[in-house]
């Protein structure tokens, strides 16, 4: 059985490093983007479990900085991204995992970045403004 | 939540009338449940309280709109006799989602003041030059921008940044920020109408950055928007807190006639 998120993450290298070859930081930029893809992931689970009662887990709540927008986005990341960073650091990109999941999966044609990234972004906006006129 | 306010009152039979009053009001900061402290309110009180039936509410609100939360009052009312061994605390909640429309025009002046930035700013992303930020000779702070894309270098050693790549990452960090503060404040259920405005501004710029990143599509403006909004709105809510937390309403409390002094 083909593991999904290897698949994901071999399109993903494979199809940044096509169409930016020069970006040097390639490595950070798809950690950092695609974790907080899969934050987004995990935010939409989250809301929807929230909302029909199946599982209420509790937001971390920061306040360090003035106002409440730093607060909220430190949350944010704390809570839904920051446990995919590390995951995806060690998983991926720790002792250059990322060639042996290339050469394993880079031959698939599906553009399965492409295309989960779209869903994620879109469901997850769609699931805001669901979930806010529904609460 | 930037310009909501608290208030408290309070009422009690005295035996004779209805005593009612203000406790304490203010703006309400980063608190979700807002705590005051009445201890001093209720040494003031005990000359006239007589242990009867005592209530206390707590709103919240903007302008001439304003929700009751929901308080509750911890404590004996025997106790009240001997305020001070009296141990008592109060709480009160009170969410306002989609009612801001209500409290009128300033949440909508802001979305309008952010989405102009926003268009207006949006040529930044194509922007071809660099800056540099000393002299390289010294270490002299002297910040200018070459229009040519100088890549910077000469005996005295200048380094030069590129204003495009400098604003690639501005404008990732910028949709993380935009989409993290909207999807936050919908989870924990403190959104405001501008909350949406964020949400969807954030979801164009990680779908621009997805297109880049995976299609090797750009789109122009997107990205340099998406910056300026982020920007705005942080710039905004940071400096609107510490301009209501220790600007000029603080220095002379209440007395507005000193500021025409």
């Amino acid at each position: 059985m083909k593991n999904i998120y290897y698949i994901f993450w071999a399109d993903a290298i494979i199809s940044f490093r096509k169409h930016h070859p020069d970006r040097k930081n390639w490595k950070f930029t798809l950690l950092f983007f695609n974790s907080w893809l899969h934050a987004l992931n995990w935010w939409i689970v989250f809301i929807w479990l929230k909302h029909f009662q199946i599982l209420d887990i509790p937001l971390i709540s920061v306040n360090v900085f003035p106002g409440t927008l730093l607060d909220d986005f430190l949350s944010f990341t704390i809570e839904f991204a920051m446990p995919f960073g590390i995951l995806n650091f060690f998983l991926i990109f720790h002792n250059n995992r990322y060639d042996k999941i290339i050469q394993k999966y880079g031959e698939i044609k599906t553009r399965y970045a492409l295309i989960y990234s779209f869903s994620i972004a879109i469901l997850a906006f769609i699931s805001a403004v669901l979930y806010g006129t529904l609460n | 939540m930037a310009g909501l306010q608290y208030r408290s009152h309070y009422n009690f039979y005295d035996n004779y009338s209805w005593v009612e009053g203000t406790v304490s009001s203010g703006w309400v900061r980063n608190e979700k449940i807002y705590n005051v402290d009445f201890h001093s309110f209720f040494d003031d009180l005990s000359a006239d309280y007589n242990g009867d039936d005592f209530n206390l509410t707590l709103e919240f609100g903007f302008g001439d709109f304003w929700v009751v939360g929901n308080s509750s009052l911890t404590g004996s009312k025997s106790s009240f006799g001997g305020l001070n061994d009296l141990n008592f605390e109060s709480y009160a909640v009170a969410t306002i989602f989609g009612q801001a429309s209500i409290s009128g025009s300033g949440l909508n002046t802001a979305s309008n003041i952010f989405g102009g930035l926003g268009v207006a700013g949006a040529s930044l992303s194509l922007v071809n030059g660099t800056f540099r930020i000393h002299n390289g000779a010294n270490g002299t702070f002297s910040p200018k921008y070459y229009r040519s894309g100088w890549k910077g270098g000469s005996p005295v050693r200048i380094s030069t940044f590129n204003v495009a790549k400098v604003g690639t990452g501005i404008s990732a960090g910028a949709n993380a920020f935009t989409t993290g503060i909207a999807y936050y404040q919908i989870a924990n259920g403190t959104q405001q109408p501008i909350t949406y405005v964020d949400a969807g501004v954030g979801t164009l710029g990680v779908m621009s950055s997805i297109a880049s990143y995976y299609a090797g599509i750009q789109i122009p403006y997107v990205g340099g928007a998406v910056a300026v909004y982020g920007t705005a709105r942080l710039t905004w809510d940071v400096f609107y807190n510490l301009g209501v937390n220790y600007g000029p309403s603080k220095w002379f409390g209440n007395d507005n006639s000193r500021w025409f002094k």
